[in-house]
């Protein structure tokens, strides 16, 4: 009954029209004969589970630049003040929301972006992607049910790595699935316990690093390539994710030690 | 705070404030002055049956100080505001708060808002148990059932006597019933 009325009140979510990717964020379908110099391009595999019938995608978040968070600082500066006598009149002790607490919709640039799973350059047991981005550092930020929201954030523990202008990104192999029970899917941290679906479900995602050997799409074989160097990163919030998660341990680069994030590179807590 | 990043914990001490969270950094209550339910075996089968949705933490193995840390830092993962939309903006070095979203009954009228009383506090009931799971089971901690209500005065009210009272029962006795397991 519950879920019967729980995919009821699914069917209420509001239509959501954008666009997938956002900013600059192109998925290649076919390889290109040359690279942007001014773009970067990330090359991955993914293991390819559903929810229902909907694809589990991966989350990227790219660090912002100083010029973007000037941008959004000075957006929702505006915008503050803007509404502050609104605010101010609403408010019932008299004392409006600070900048910090005042809740703002930000219309500028993205830079957190699902994965489109539906748009891949060879298809498999695993899909390898090519996906056109900025440049810049990107944060393996989270997994989402169908790409439109977070479903899980790897606010517990994640990883980053460079992503630089005119060459390919070698990131290895994702992997994501639900785990609250055991999955097909391998390398994730699953099996958290059945009641860990809680009218929802619980996503897991994991990492492995390219390894020599690892083979690559052969139409990209002229292409210049790097090999992702990760680091580890520590805890952050993600208040709109529906639940938290950390990404599996990484050996030699991502550990944990009774929930702290561990930086294997160094030793040392992740920063 | 342990070895945590210093931009890590900044963030998710400022995620609290936005939220009305405590953080870990609060000044340490003195436990003796505590209050907290009691977790004595109950007689009632539904309690143990019903662990999985109503539990406190223990660890026998972390001291107040310890236990309130922990709590006070996997609690500000509850912090919720409204429903994210990819792709998004995420300025990453300082807190988001945007403008709450919530569920809505869109145009299904009266039928589809009484759905969603039924369905979203047990939604979100879910949620919080699940972040507050995979935060604090990582940490050694352990669930054992309490029933409803006492769950109810443990999960609802101020954050820091809230904080306060779960760290004092998961630093305490080790409670006499067994581990919530699923």
């Amino acid at each position: 009954m519950i879920r019967l009325l729980l995919a009821g009140l699914l069917m209420f979510a509001p239509v959501i029209a954008l666009a997938k990717g956002g900013d600059g964020v192109v998925n290649h379908t076919t390889a290109p004969a040359a690279l942007d110099p001014a773009k970067a391009y990330l090359l991955f595999r993914s293991s390819t589970a559903k929810s229902g019938m909907i694809n589990i995608e991966h989350i990227f978040l790219r660090i912002p630049t100083d010029a973007e968070i000037a941008a959004y600082r000075s957006a929702k500066e505006a915008a503050y003040a803007a509404d502050l006598p609104k605010l101010t009149k609403k408010a019932k002790d008299g004392k409006p929301p600070t900048i910090d607490e005042y809740a703002f919709a930000y219309e500028g640039p993205v830079n957190a972006f699902a994965v489109d799973a539906g748009d891949f350059l060879e298809d498999g047991a695993m899909r390898s992607f090519l996906v056109e981005v900025p440049a810049g550092t990107y944060i393996l930020y989270g997994v989402s049910v169908g790409g439109r929201g977070i479903t899980a954030c790897n606010c517990l523990g994640t990883v980053k790595f460079a992503a630089r202008a005119g060459v390919i990104t070698e990131m290895g192999s994702l992997f994501a699935d639900k785990v609250h029970k055991e999955s097909p899917i391998p390398h994730l941290e699953d099996n958290l316990g059945p009641s860990m679906f809680a009218y929802g479900f619980t996503l897991g995602q994991a990492l492995v690093p390219a390894a020599d050997g690892l083979a690559r799409p052969a139409s990209l074989g002229a292409l210049p390539l790097d090999i992702a160097e990760y680091h580890a990163v520590g805890l952050f919030p993600e208040p709109g994710a529906d639940w938290i998660n950390r990404l599996a341990p990484v050996p030699g680069i991502l550990g944990y030690e009774r929930g702290r994030v561990i930086d294997l590179r160094t030793g040392k807590p992740a920063e | 705070m342990g070895g945590r990043s210093i931009r890590g914990a900044t963030l998710i001490l400022a995620a609290a404030i936005s939220g009305g969270q405590v953080a870990a950094q609060d000044a340490l209550p003195d436990p003796a002055t505590i209050s907290v339910p009691d977790i004595a075996p109950s007689a009632d089968p539904k309690v143990q049956k019903e662990g999985y949705k109503f539990f406190f933490f223990h660890n026998p193995a972390v001291s107040f100080a310890e236990a309130y840390a922990d709590i006070a830092e996997c609690r500000s993962f509850l912090v919720r505001d409204g429903v994210t939309t990819l792709p998004t903006f995420r300025p990453w070095v300082e807190p988001v708060k945007r403008k709450p979203q919530g569920y809505s009954a869109g145009s299904y009228g009266l039928v589809g808002a009484a759905m969603a009383s039924i369905i979203v506090p047990k939604l979100e009931r879910g949620q919080r148990n699940n972040k507050l799971r995979r935060c604090m089971q990582p940490r050694g901690y352990a669930r054992y059932a309490i029933a409803e209500t006492d769950w109810d005065r443990l999960n609802d009210g101020d954050e820091a006597t809230l904080v306060a009272m779960q760290a004092k029962l998961a630093s305490g006795p080790k409670p006499a019933t067994t581990e919530v397991g699923e």
